[in-house]
């Protein structure tokens, strides 16, 4: 499988999908951390992909969204964006009316 | 920065943040009409698409971005 398979394998099988440094148990950056904070206050349950152990994932995820940072929260295959267009939905509401 | 941005997006309101005073981390605002029909992460990466060279590079290590539809 190819790394973009393996993304759009993960993404088909997974309604709301965080790639983040660390775990949600466990986030291992600023941004990871706020981006599941947001989520959790939402929430949701979504699924994480902890980029630091794939090395495959975290340079292909780039690629994937032509989006350059990580975290990156997709909803329903599609990319939302990163903690900063997260923080913003967040407090416009949109995120939440997003994930609804 | 500034320039750049001023010659991709006529018209639009532009400002530009040195937030370390190292020239590496940026934050940048761009409200333009240019933007009217796109989600935002498709607002950013127009934005974003930009600077693609120094990003690459490094040169440009951190870009936070804010758009607005004007």
């Amino acid at each position: 499988m190819t790394t973009h398979e393996r993304i759009d394998s993960i993404l088909n099988q997974n309604k709301i999908v965080l790639f983040m440094k660390g775990t949600q148990q466990f986030p291992m950056c600023g941004f990871s951390a706020r981006a599941c904070a947001i989520l959790q206050d939402i929430g949701v349950q979504f699924h994480d992909v902890n980029v630091l152990e794939d090395e495959e994932i975290r340079s292909g995820i780039k690629e994937y969204g032509n989006w350059p940072t990580i975290p990156q929260l997709y909803i329903n295959k599609q990319l939302v964006g990163g903690s900063d267009i997260m923080m913003e939905m967040y407090q416009s509401g949109e995120l939440q009316e997003l994930l609804k | 920065m500034k320039e750049r941005l001023e010659s991709h997006y006529q018209g639009a309101k532009i400002e530009v943040y040195d937030l370390t005073g190292t020239q590496d981390h940026y934050e940048v605002f761009v409200e333009s009409p240019v933007f009217a029909g796109m989600t935002r992460i498709q607002q950013h990466q127009h934005v974003m698409a930009c600077f693609g060279p120094e990003l690459k590079t490094g040169e440009v290590h951190a870009l936070s971005i804010k758009t607005k539809i004007k």
